[in-house]
C-alpha cells in the first residue's frame, strides 16, 4: 500500500544561493561570464578570477553589507554598489577597477584605519591580514587624522582560546555572525553602539564555543587571535602540511603549520563535503601533548616491577618470547586499531592473523560494537537536505562537532526536524524533539515503527509510536545517526530503513564511531569474525570482551594493545582491571603513558598522527590521506615499524610492511581482490558482537533509595585519547560531574555543586553534582572517560551500571584531598592518569 | 524570575504577535522596578523572549536610556555627535564635566546627578542640545547650562529617571 506523503518540508532559500538555475550574461571589467541569475556580484567576479576586496562578506554566511570595501561601479546605476549584496541580472556591466572604485576604496580604508592602532609589527595577523593587504593594494599611503586615536580595551581575555584586541577590530561582525549563523549559539555579540561598539559576551563572560577557534581564522584583521599561537610565529616562517584531524570520526581536513620542526598551529583546509571549512577547538588545539612530559619518547620494559628505559631492539626482544609462546598455544589476543591509520589497522590484524595465527583481534576498546551501517551509508552532505534527522545514542555536539554544525544548519536554516530517542534529555544547539526511551528498548521501538510504517496508519501502536511513524512517513529524506553501541537497535534500524526505502523515501545512516578511525579499523579487519573489507573468517576469534574475560580467568598468556586505552574506555572497568592484572604478558604501543600503558610489561613509544603518513577512514567511509608534518623524537617508532619488527622477531620477516606506502598497497590489493569476489552484494556482513543481555553482570544491586542507574555521557574535552593530556585544551577540560534529577537530589540531600561519591561494582568515583532534569529520575548522567573519575568502575560490559550515591561532607572531602581516606579499588589507574 | 515580573512579562508578550517584540518594553519595566537593567533582568528578558542573554545585552546596551547601573535623580545627557560638535558641544561638554565634577558615565556621590555623553539626540537643527531626564534643552550655551543647573539643584525633577 502506498503511503500518503506529507506536505513535505518547507525550505527557505539561502541568500547565498542563486535563486534560479537560469543563467544570465554579465560583463565584469570587460570579460563576459554566464552565471546563475541571483549570483552575488562578488561571486560572479570570482568566477572570472577577479578578486573584489571584502571584509564583512564571507562565502559561508549571509551578506550584510557593513564594511563597504567591496564598492563597485555598475553601469546604469548612478551610485557605486556593494558587490557582496548586489545580485547580477541579465546584461549587467560591472567595473571593479575604475578610478571611482579606487577612490571609494581609498576612502573606506582611510575610515577603517582611522582608529586602527597599526601595531602590525607585534600583531599575530601580520602577514596574513586583509587590512594590511588591502591597504597595500588599494589604500591611501598616509592618514590625514591629526587628532588622537580612539582607545579601546586591548588584550581582552575573551575565553579559554581567544585574545581580543578591540582597537584592531573593524566591526565587520564576521565572528558574531559565525556564532549566530554557523554555530547557532548567539553568545558572541556586538555591544554598545556607534564608535563605542565592542565585540563581547553577556556580562563579559567567557566565549566558550566548541568552534571558537574558527573566529580567529575568519577575523580579517588581528582582533581575534589564538591564545596558544600568540606570539609564536610569523605566517611566512611556517611550513604547511596537509593533514586530517584524528580527534573524532568526522575526519575534518586541516593543515599543520610547523616551524623549526615543531607544530605551531593547525588551520582549516576546506573540504566542503566533509568539514565545510570549519574545525572544532578539540581538533584545532590538541597537538601540544606531543611536547609534554607524559609523551613516551622511548620504549620501556618492566624489570623487577619497575619500568626501565630500553632500546627499541630490547623492547622487541622482550616481547618476542612471550608473544611467540602464547601464539603457539593460541592463548593470545590483540586489541586496537581505532586510533591507528588504515594501513596500521590492516597491518595489526595481519600481525594477529598471520604472525600470531589468531583471530583474536578487535579494535573495539569501548562500548561501541559497530562502526558502519550494514546498508544505506549516508554521506555527511546528506544532512544538508534531510527533512528528518533521527538520532539515538549519539550526542553529536560532543562526539562529532563538525557533523553537528551541518545538523544545526539543517534544522535552523532548512527547517529539518530533529528527533532524539534516548535515555536522557540531550543538549543540542537547535530545537530537538526528545523521546525518552531506555537504551535496551530502542530496538523494540524501531521494530514497532517498521510495523506501523509498513501497515499504514490503521494499525496504530502506542500513541507516540504512531506519532513518530507519521513523522517518518511525512519526511522526504531521513537520515539516522547512532553511535553503534546497540547492535540489536542498529539491526532494527536497518529494517526500518528497508521499509521506508521500499516506499521511496531517501534514507541514510551515519554511525559516529567512538574512535577517529573506528570505521577504518573495522573495514581493515580488526574484528574477530571479519578479515579486511568485511570478509567473514571461518573460525571467528574472541571479541575484546571475550579476550578480557579470558585474560581475567587466566586463559590468556599474552595481550598486545596498540593505540587503545581500554583501562579507561572499556565499560566494564572491573573486568578490564582484572584482565590487565592477570594476563602474564602485556605489551602496549602508545604515544602517552595512559592508564593501560602504566600496567604493561613492555611499552613501545609510538609516533603520532603528525609524525607519520597514512590514511584515515571517516564515519561516512571516506578514506583521506594525511602526511607527516614533523619528525618523531628519537626512540619513537611508527606502529608499522613496531608491528613489522615484532613480526621479524617472531620469524615472519617481510609479512608486515614497515612503511606506509607498502602497507597501503597491501591493503588495496586485499580490498580489490574482495571487491571482485563480492560483486553486487550491497549489505555488509556484521561484526561479531557479544550478547548484550549476557553482558550484564547480574551483580545484585542493593535496592536502597540511594541507588542510581549510571549512564555515561560523552563530553568533547572530557577525555579519551590525547586531549586528556593536552595543555592546549586543558583550560576547556571539564571537572568530572554527574547530572542528577531534582527529585533524586531532594531524596539524597544534594545541591548543585556538592561533591558526591558514586560507588559501584568496580569501586567508587567522586564527582560534582549538577541538578537538572536532563537526567530522568533515578539516573545519574556521568561524564565518560575522565581519568580522575573513571566512570567505568561503575559500569558493566553493557556500558551501563548502577551506583550508590553519597554526599561527601567537608571533612570527608578534605580527607579525600589529603589522600588518607580509604582509597577506592582501582585508584592505581587514576593515579597513572592524574599525574599527567 | 519573580512571580510579579513573570506576570508582567506574560502581559507584555501577549500584546505582540512575536515574543521578541516585548523585549524593550520588558526591559523598561525592569528598569522602572529596579532603577536600572540588572544582570537578572537581562537573563529574565532572554528567558521571556527566547533569545540568548548575550543578544539581550547587545540590544540593551544600544539604547542610552536603558541603564546598566543605578543612576541619579537627574540624568544629564550631552549630545556629542557631529552637528552638536560643530556648534560647540565640546565646550558644553567640558563645562558640564567641570560644573558637575563628574566624568562621562559617572553618578555623584549623593546619588542626585548622573552625567553622560551620548550619541545623536536627533535635535541637530537646534544644536548643541542636551537631555535632562526626558526633557530636551536646545541651543545650550555654558551660561544656559549654569542657569539650568541652579534650578535642578534646587528642586526635585518632575520626571525622575528611569521613567516609563
Amino acid at each position: 500500500m502506498p503511503i500518503p506523503k506529507g506536505p513535505g518540508v518547507q525550505r527557505s532559500v539561502s541568500p547565498l544561493q542563486p535563486s534560479s538555475h537560469r543563467l544570465v550574461n554579465v560583463i565584469i571589467d570587460g570579460n563576459a561570464v554566464s552565471v546563475p541569475e541571483g549570483t552575488l556580484v562578488v561571486e560572479a567576479a570570482k568566477a572570472l578570477g577577479t578578486s573584489v576586496p571584502v571584509y564583512c562578506y564571507h562565502p559561508k554566511m549571509d551578506p550584510v553589507g557593513l564594511c563597504r570595501i567591496c564598492l563597485v561601479e555598475i553601469e546604469k546605476m548612478p551610485k557605486l554598489q556593494i558587490a557582496c549584496s548586489t545580485r547580477v541580472s541579465e546584461g549587467m556591466v560591472v567595473h571593479t577597477m575604475s578610478e571611482r572604485v579606487a577612490e571609494a576604496r581609498r576612502g573606506v580604508l582611510e575610515f577603517l584605519l582611522l582608529n586602527h592602532p597599526l601595531d602590525c609589527p607585534i600583531c599575530d595577523k601580520g602577514g596574513e591580514c586583509d587590512l594590511q593587504d588591502f591597504t597595500m593594494s588599494y589604500g591611501p599611503g598616509a592618514s590625514r587624522l591629526n587628532e588622537p586615536k580612539l582607545h579601546k580595551p586591548k588584550a581582552v581575555d575573551l575565553g579559554p582560546t581567544i585574545v581580543l584586541d578591540e582597537e584592531r577590530c573593524i566591526l565587520c561582525r564576521r565572528c558574531t555572525r559565525f556564532d549566530a549563523e554557523i554555530a547557532q549559539e548567539r553568545n558572541l555579540v556586538v555591544v554598545e553602539r556607534g564608535h563605542r561598539s565592542l565585540i563581547g559576551t553577556e556580562n563579559g563572560g567567557a566565549y566558550t564555543s566548541y568552534f571558537s577557534g574558527n573566529t580567529t581564522e575568519i577575523c580579517p584583521v588581528g582582533a581575534l587571535t589564538s591564545k596558544p599561537y600568540r606570539f609564536r610565529s610569523r605566517p611566512w616562517d611556517l611550513g604547511h602540511t596537509d593533514s586530517i584531524c584524528n580527534q573524532c570520526p568526522v575526519g575534518c581536513n586541516f593543515r599543520i603549520d610547523t616551524r623549526f620542526g615543531r607544530i605551531m598551529r593547525t588551520f582549516t583546509r576546506e573540504n566542503t563535503s566533509v568539514d565545510d571549512g570549519w574545525i572544532c577547538d578539540r581538533g584545532r588545539y590538541t597537538f601540544n601533548y606531543l611536547y609534554q612530559p607524559s609523551r613516551l619518547r622511548q620504549p620501556l620494559v618492566r624489570r623487577g616491577g619497575e619500568f626501565v628505559a630500553a632500546s627499541f631492539d630490547e623492547a622487541i626482544a622482550a616481547s618476542a618470547g612471550p608473544l611467540a609462546a602464547a601464539a603457539q598455544t593460541g592463548r593470545v589476543g590483540v586489541i586496537g586499531g581505532g586510533r591507528l591509520s588504515d594501513e596500521e589497522a590492516f597491518s595489526l590484524q595481519r600481525f594477529a592473523r598471520q604472525v600470531l595465527h589468531t583471530n583474536n583481534i578487535d579494535h573495539r576498546a569501548g562500548a561501541q560494537r559497530l562502526a558502519s551501517p550494514a546498508r544505506y551509508q549516508a554521506r555527511l552532505e546528506d544532512l544538508d537536505d534531510a527533512s528528518l534527522i533521527l538520532i539515538f545514542g549519539a550526542l553529536t555536539p560532543e562526539q562529532a562537532p563538525i557533523l553537528d554544525l551541518r545538523l544545526r544548519r539543517a534544522v535552523a536554516r532548512r527547517h529539518a526536524k530533529l528527533l532524539f530517542v534516548g535515555p536522557y534529555r540531550p543538549w543540542f544547539a537547535v530545537p530537538c524533539n526528545y523521546i525518552e526511551y531506555t537504551p535496551g528498548a530502542i530496538g523494540d521501538l524501531m521494530n514497532q515503527l517498521s510495523d506501523v510504517v509498513h501497515h499504514g496508519r490503521e494499525e496504530k501502536g502506542d500513541g507516540f509510536v504512531s506519532e513518530i511513524a507519521n513523522e517518518l512517513v511525512g519526511a522526504e529524506k531521513i537520515i539516522a545517526i547512532h553511535n553503534g553501541r546497540d547492535a540489536d537497535a542498529a539491526g532494527a534500524l536497518d529494517r526500518l530503513m528497508d521499509t521506508l526505502h521500499q516506499y521511496d523515501h531517501p534514507v541514510g545512516i551515519l554511525v559516529v564511531g567512538s574512535q577517529a578511525n573506528s570505521r577504518g579499523a573495522e573495514a581493515a579487519g580488526c574484528i574477530p569474525n571479519l578479515s579486511p573489507a568485511y570478509i567473514p573468517v571461518d573460525d571467528p576469534g574472541m571479541t575484546t570482551h571475550q579476550m578480557l574475560t579470558a585474560a581475567a580467568e587466566g586463559k590468556l598468556d599474552a595481550l598486545f594493545i596498540a593505540g587503545a586505552n581500554p583501562a579507561l574506555t572499556y565499560p566494564d572497568g572491573l573486568l578490564v582491571r582484572r584482565a590487565l592484572d592477570s594476563v602474564p604478558f602485556l605489551a602496549v604501543a602508545e604515544q602517552l603513558m595512559t592508564e593501560t600503558a602504566a600496567v604493561a610489561d613492555v611499552v613501545f613509544a609510538a609516533s603520532s598522527f603528525a609524525e607519520k603518513s597514512g590514511h584515515l577512514t571517516n564515519l561516512e567511509g571516506r578514506r583521506q590521506a594525511f602526511k607527516a608534518a614533523v619528525e618523531p623524537p628519537v626512540g619513537v617508532f611508527s606502529d608499522l615499524q613496531i608491528f613489522s619488527a615484532l613480526a621479524s622477531a617472531l620469524g615472519r620477516e617481510g609479512v608486515i610492511a614497515a612503511d606506509a606506502d607498502a602497507a597501503f598497497a597491501q591493503l588495496r590489493a586485499a580490498e580489490d581482490l574482495i571487491r571482485r569476489a563480492r560483486g553486487g552484494q550491497t549489505s555488509l556482513p556484521r561484526p561479531q558482537t557479544d550478547d548484550v543481555s549476557d553482558l550484564h553482570s547480574g551483580d545484585a544491586v542493593d535496592a536502597t533509595h540511594h541507588t542510581l542507574a549510571i549512564i555515561p555521557v560523552p563530553r568533547l574535552y572530557g577525555g579519551g585519547g590525547a586531549a586528556a593530556y593536552d595543555p592546549g585544551v586543558a583550560p576547556m577540560r571539564p571537572e568530572p560531574f554527574a547530572v542528577i534529577h531534582p527529585d533524586d537530589a531532594v531524596r539524597l540531600g544534594l545541591d548543585s555543586g556538592d561533591r558526591v561519591q558514586l560507588s559501584g561494582r568496580g569501586g567508587s568515583i567522586e564527582v560534582e553534582a549538577k541538578i537538572a532534569d536532563q537526567a530522568p529520575p533515578g539516573v545519574a548522567l556521568v561524564l565518560a572517560d575522565m581519568p580522575q573519575a573513571p566512570v567505568n568502575r561503575l559500569l558493566d560490559a553493557s556500558g551501563f551500571g548502577s551506583a550508590t550515591a553519597q554526599k561527601l561532607r567537608a571533612e570527608e572531602r578534605l580527607r579525600g584531598e589529603l589522600g588518607s581516606s580509604s582509597v577506592a579499588v582501582g585508584d592505581g589507574y587514576a593515579a597513572a592518569g592524574a599525574g599527567v | 524570575m519573580t512571580p510579579e515580573r513573570e506576570r508582567r512579562g506574560a502581559q507584555l508578550v501577549a500584546k505582540y504577535p512575536n515574543a521578541q517584540s516585548a523585549l524593550i518594553p520588558f526591559l523598561q519595566a525592569c528598569q522602572e522596578e529596579d532603577g536600572y537593567v540588572s544582570g537578572d533582568a537581562i537573563r529574565d528578558a532572554a528567558e521571556l523572549t527566547g533569545i540568548t542573554p548575550a543578544e539581550v545585552e547587545s540590544i540593551a546596551s544600544f539604547y542610552s536610556l536603558l541603564f546598566k547601573e543605578p543612576v541619579g535623580k537627574h540624568v544629564i545627557q550631552v549630545c556629542r555627535t557631529l552637528s552638536c560638535m560643530l556648534r560647540g558641544a565640546d565646550e558644553l561638554r567640558d563645562h558640564a564635566r567641570m560644573r558637575l565634577g563628574l566624568a562621562n558615565g559617572e553618578t555623584s556621590a549623593d546619588g542626585r546627578f548622573t552625567y553622560e555623553e551620548v550619541e545623536c539626540l536627533a535635535a541637530c537643527d537646534r544644536a548643541p542640545c542636551l537631555q535632562h531626564n526626558l526633557e530636551f534643552h536646545y541651543d545650550v550655551t555654558p551660561e544656559d547650562f549654569d542657569r539650568q543647573l541652579e534650578r535642578w539643584r534646587a528642586e526635585e525633577p518632575a520626571v525622575t529617571m528611569p521613567a516609563e
